[in-house]
C-alpha cells in the first residue's frame, strides 16, 4: 500500500552552519536533531526510531564517531534516545534516502516517532584531496591517469550533455546566480547575504572542467534533521504536519562503465522519477515548489528532464526564464540549495520544503501546497518525496 | 608526437586474475578488451560473469585502439597526490569503434588540453608504467580525422 499522506513530517531543524565552526560535529548533530524534536512539540523520550546516512563527507576521512561522522549508536548513547526500537544505517544515499527508510518504518509500526538526520563535517586543510597508492578493481582503470578526484568524476556526464545538447556555462549562470540569491534570504544558509554575479561565476577557477570552484557546493560543518510520524499521531502534535504523498529510495547503476555517463544518470533517475510519481499517485503537473539535489550545479538540469518538468536536453534553456525563480510556477531551490546553503547532503532541499509548506520562510516564502524533494545521485543512492501541505 | 610524462607518481598497480590479461596485452602494446566467448559481447572493467548472457568464459580480443571522446574533463588544480607535476591534464572517456558503449579511459597525450573535445576521434597509445614492464593505455587526437 502506497504511503499516501499517512506519515507526515512534524519537526525540522538545522544546527549552526559553517565552513569551520567551532564545534565537534557530534555537538552539532545533538543541536540539530534536538531542535528538530522540540519543533515538533515532542521530548528525546518519544523518539523510538532513527535513521541516517552516516559515511563521512569526504575521501581519506577520519572515522572518529562525534568528530568525521556521526552513527545513531552516537546520538543513541549521547543524546541519549532511551527507548528506540527501529534504527536504520543506510550504505549511500543522502538525508532523502534514509528519511524514505523512517517513512516506511514509521507506516509499518515499527517506530512511531523517528529521528532522521545527515551530519557533515568540513575539516580544516584541503578538502576532497585523492591519495591512492595503490590500486585494484574499477579503480586500475581510472588512477593511473589522475582520474581519482570526485569533481572530475562529476565533470564527465556534464561535459557530454554540453556537448549533445549546446548548453554552456552561459546557461549555468542564470541557476547559479538565483540560487545564491536565494540563499540571500536565507539566515540558515552559509551565503546569507552574500548574493554574486554573472560575471563571478563565469570567472571562477576551474577545478575539473568544465565544473568551476562555483559549480560544486562548498564543504561545511552542519547537521539538518527531521521528525517523522504518523499522520494520525500528528493530529495531536502543535505543529502544521506536512505530508508524505509519495516516496522512494533507489541509485543504482544499470550500465557496466569504468565511470559515470550522462546515459548512465538519465536511465537510472528517470526510472527512479518514474517510480515516484506511481508511488505519490500525482505527476510534475501538481508540483509548484521544486527541491532538486545541486551538490555539483548541473544536476538540477538533468533531473528537471528525468522527472518530465521539460522535455530531455532542454532543462539548460527551460531554466532561462521566470518559471523556476521565486514568484514563478515551479520556485527552485528557494533555500539557494547546496550550492548556496553548504554541502549538506540533502537537507537544504527536504527541511525547505517542509518549512515553506509550513509557511514559515519569511521572506523567501513562495506559494505553494506540492513539493518535490530529491537530494543524492541516482548511480549511488538516491532518495525523492512528494510532500503535501494538504492531507 | 606523445611524450611520456615526467614527474608524476602513479599507484602501484595490483591487478587481479580478472583484470591481468588487460594488462599483460597492455605490456605488449596491445590493448586487449574482454570478450565474452558465449555471445561475444565486450566489457570494460572486465566483469566476472556476462551481464548480458551470464556467461563466464571469456577472452581478450585485440581491438583496434581507435574510437572518438565520449566524456572528458580537464584538471586545472593539483587535487590528486603524485599527479601535481601534470596538471592541467585532460582525462578521456573514449568510446571503441568495436562496439557501442564500450569505454576505456586515458590521458589526451601529444595534444593541449583544450584540444579534448566530445567527439574527436583518437587513438591509443602507450606509455611506459613506472612499475616492471608494464604499459599504460593513452590516447591521442588522429590527426585530420572528422570528429563524430
Amino acid at each position: 500500500m502506497p504511503i499516501r499522506n499517512r506519515v507526515a513530517i512534524v519537526g525540522s531543524a538545522y544546527s549552526r552552519i559553517g565552513r569551520h565552526l567551532d564545534a565537534p560535529l557530534g555537538a552539532l548533530a545533538l543541536e540539530a536533531t534536538a531542535s528538530a524534536v522540540a519543533d515538533a512539540g515532542l521530548t528525546l523520550d518519544d523518539i523510538d526510531g532513527i535513521s541516517n546516512y552516516p559515511n563521512p563527507s569526504r575521501l581519506n576521512a577520519g572515522n572518529v564517531d562525534g568528530v568525521d561522522l556521526v552513527t545513531v549508536n552516537y546520538l543513541a548513547r549521547t543524546a541519549p534516545l532511551r527507548h528506540l526500537r527501529w534504527s536504520c544505517s543506510i550504505t549511500q544515499g543522502t538525508i532523502t534516502s534514509s528519511l524514505v527508510e523512517a517513512v516506511h518504518a514509521v507506516a509499518a509500526g515499527a517506530c512511531n516517532y523517528a529521528l532522521v538526520y545527515r551530519a557533515m563535517h568540513s575539516p580544516h586543510g584541503p578538502f576532497g584531496i585523492a591519495d591512492v597508492r595503490r590500486v585494484s578493481g574499477n579503480g586500475e582503470f581510472l588512477a593511473p591517469y589522475g582520474l581519482s578526484n570526485t569533481v572530475m568524476a562529476f565533470a564527465l556526464p556534464y561535459s557530454r550533455y554540453m556537448a549533445k545538447y549546446g548548453a554552456t556555462r552561459e546557461h549555468l549562470a542564470t541557476f547559479i546566480v538565483r540560487n545564491r540569491r536565494n540563499a540571500a534570504m536565507n539566515p540558515d544558509a552559509v551565503f546569507f547575504r552574500s548574493p554574486i554575479s554573472r560575471q563571478d561565476y563565469l570567472d571562477s577557477p576551474m577545478v575539473a572542467e568544465p565544473l568551476s570552484v562555483l559549480d560544486c557546493d562548498m564543504a561545511v560543518d552542519g547537521c539538518g534533521a527531521v521528525v517523522v510520524t504518523t499522520a494520525e499521531r500528528a493530529k495531536d502534535l502543535p505543529v502544521t504536519p506536512v505530508y508524505v504523498t509519495g516516496c522512494v529510495a533507489l541509485g543504482l547503476s544499470y550500465d557496466h562503465a569504468p565511470v559515470q555517463t550522462l546515459e548512465g544518470f538519465m536511465h537510472s533517475a528517470k526510472r527512479l522519477a518514474s517510480t515516484l510519481w506511481d508511488n505519490a499517485g500525482v505527476g510534475p503537473a501538481d508540483i509548484d515548489h521544486l527541491n532538486l539535489y545541486d551538490g555539483f550545479s548541473y544536476f538540477p538540469l538533468l533531473w528537471l528532464e528525468a522527472f518530465g518538468f521539460c522535455p530531455e536536453g532542454e532543462a539548460f534553456e527551460f531554466i532561462q526564464d521566470a518559471t523556476t525563480e521565486p514568484g514563478g510556477r515551479l520556485p527552485l531551490n528557494t533555500s539557494g540549495g547546496a550550492l548556496g546553503m553548504g554541502r549538506l547532503h540533502g537537507s537544504p532541499q527536504l527541511v525547505e520544503a517542509v518549512r515553506q509548506l509550513q509557511g514559515r520562510c519569511g521572506e523567501r516564502q513562495v506559494q505553494c501546497s506540492m513539493s518535490l524533494v530529491q537530494a543524492g545521485s541516482p548511480l549511488h543512492g538516491c532518495g525523492a518525496l512528494v510532500l503535501s501541505a494538504e492531507r | 608526437m606523445a611524450v611520456p610524462i615526467a614527474g608524476i607518481r602513479r599507484p602501484a598497480l595490483d591487478p587481479s586474475p580478472l583484470s591481468a590479461p588487460f594488462w599483460a596485452a597492455a605490456a605488449r602494446g596491445e590493448l586487449a578488451i574482454q570478450a565474452c566467448t558465449g555471445c561475444s559481447k565486450m566489457h570494460h572493467p572486465p566483469v566476472p560473469v556476462c551481464p548480458d548472457c551470464h556467461g563466464t568464459a571469456f577472452d581478450f580480443a585485440v581491438v583496434a585502439g581507435t574510437g572518438a571522446i565520449y566524456e572528458c574533463s580537464v584538471m586545472r588544480q593539483a587535487r590528486v597526490v603524485g599527479f601535481e607535476a601534470m596538471v592541467p591534464y585532460a582525462c578521456v572517456v573514449v568510446e571503441l569503434d568495436e562496439q557501442p558503449g564500450l569505454l576505456v579511459v586515458g590521458n589526451l597525450l601529444g595534444a593541449p588540453v583544450e584540444a579534448a573535445r566530445v567527439g574527436s576521434a583518437v587513438r591509443v597509445h602507450f606509455e611506459p608504467y613506472g612499475q616492471g614492464d608494464l604499459q599504460l593505455p593513452q590516447f591521442v587526437l588522429v590527426a585530420g580525422a572528422k570528429a563524430r
